[in-house]
């Protein structure tokens, strides 16, 4: 299995958005529909993006242990949920993701120019890029290790249900995030603030999870993501290997 | 706000409808060819921020047209300030001094920025800190500024350490009787205002400015 940190940069994650691959955050309004158009062309025009991400398969030493302990290459974790109820787990993947600081600085400048909505429709397509960048990592992850026989099962965010907040400094180092120069702040929080990092299990014959880290969220109900038409295609099944 | 007029009520329901481009244009002829008191139209506006408000957390509408109608309000006071000065000689003056910020260690800066433009456009004076703010940075802050209410924001649950840390700082500074603490973000709740000592928590920009309203003894 591979186990060096594995870098990627430049991804246009821009055009995934503009070309509707990943859900989108509605406009119900016209106002808000051009908001966000001209949003997409300051990302553009400005060169706002400067994604980049890592990652890297730690590989588990021995089995997981009791209260769901990974030892892995490299840190240990503690994802219960990540522990197969069949198949063998043989590690985890570990995957950092930036659109890097300028973008926040924008949207920062809206807000003291008091463009407020303009601002807002601007953070609104920086988590679309973010979720558009998680994606492609995602897919480059499950693509590498099918090559290898292996695929990915459940899916973390360090702060998730079963997955401690305080894990997030052994997820970056386990990610090699500094090759990205991604840090935490002493609340846990990653700086740039567009961000986001990613926990998978790894293994053979891994059984399609039953659970989401969306199962909990006290937004579930409301949340618009979920009924986008994108947000099926842009969640890889679990246990899947990437055809992309 | 007493009974209102057909036009007095027209602006009303095209600002909390999001009809810009009407609202904007009835405002400004009250205001520069129909002479009326400015004070009057900003009352309008904020009547119409209070049905946008009740329609935001009825789920009605969503942030984005929380902030639309507050910049068709913030539009409005553009015009109708300068005419207040003109006509009593003296601004407008404030409902009360808030300070607000992201206390250290947290970086989110979204929700205290839409606190902080809804708070203005509903007549505070605010004072926005920034972000990742040590607690001796809020405690010079305040002795300047000497605000009527605090806000505290933070988003992850490591932050509300912060909170509590900071919000002790101004226990033992001997500050904390002189102003409300209110915190802020997106896990807030009860739990966690009696955690940090806080005198209230808000989940939204709305409640935000109810308190700070209620606190300074404003009417709802």
């Amino acid at each position: 299995m591979m186990n060096g940190v594995q870098v990627l940069r430049g991804l246009d994650v821009l055009r995934d958005v503009e070309q509707g691959r990943v859900p989108a955050t509605v406009a119900r309004r016209d106002k808000l529909i051009e908001l966000r158009r001209q949003a997409l062309a300051i990302v553009r025009e400005d060169k706002l993006l400067a994604s980049r991400a890592c990652w890297r398969v730690a590989a588990l030493q021995g089995e997981p242990g009791a209260d769901g302990w990974l030892e892995l290459d490299g840190g240990r974790l503690q994802a219960p949920r990540l522990v197969p109820a069949s198949g063998r787990l043989t590690g985890v993947a570990c995957a950092v993701a930036t659109l890097g600081a300028a973008i926040t600085a924008r949207i920062d400048a809206l807000f003291a120019a008091r463009q407020v909505s303009l601002a807002l429709a601007l953070d609104g397509v920086a988590n679309e890029l973010l979720f558009a960048l998680s994606r492609r990592v995602q897919d480059r992850i499950s693509l590498s290790l099918a090559r290898h026989g292996l695929g990915v099962a459940g899916e973390l965010r360090a702060g998730d249900p079963g997955l401690q907040l305080d894990a997030h400094s052994a997820v970056l180092a386990l990610a090699g995030a500094s090759a990205i120069d991604v840090r935490l702040t002493s609340t846990q929080m990653m700086s740039p603030p567009k961000s986001t990092s990613i926990v998978q299990g790894v293994g053979q014959d891994l059984p399609h999870q039953t659970w989401s880290r969306c199962d909990e969220c006290h937004s579930r109900e409301r949340c618009v993501l979920i009924k986008d038409p994108a947000y099926g295609t842009a969640v890889l099944p679990s246990g899947s290997q990437a055809s992309t | 706000m007493g009974d209102l007029n057909d036009q007095e009520r027209q602006l009303v329901d095209w600002l909390a409808d999001m009809n810009e481009d009407d609202a904007l244009a009835l405002a400004n002829r009250m205001l520069l060819e129909d002479k009326v008191d400015p004070m009057r139209v900003l009352d309008l506006c904020r009547a119409a921020m209070d049905v946008v408000g009740k329609r935001f957390e009825e789920g009605e509408y969503f942030l984005p047209e929380l902030v639309l109608a507050g910049e068709m309000l913030d539009s409005i006071g553009k015009v109708a300030k300068p005419l207040i000065k003109t006509g009593d000689g003296g601004e407008a003056a404030k409902l009360g001094k808030v300070l607000i910020g992201t206390v250290h260690g947290d970086l989110h800066d979204i929700g205290k920025n839409i606190v902080t433009f809804m708070l203005d456009i509903n007549g505070f004076e605010v004072k926005d800190i920034g972000i990742d703010v040590p607690v001796q940075k809020f405690i010079d802050e305040i002795k300047a500024f000497k605000p009527d209410v605090v806000g505290l924001s933070g988003f992850l649950t490591l932050a509300f350490d912060s909170m509590k840390e900071t919000i002790a700082a101004f226990e033992s500074a001997g500050l904390r009787k002189d102003f409300k603490v209110m915190v802020g973000g997106g896990q807030i709740d009860e739990t966690v205002r009696a955690y940090t000592d806080a005198d209230a928590f808000g989940v939204n920009a709305v409640e935000a400015v109810g308190l700070c309203r209620k606190w300074m003894g404003v009417a709802a």
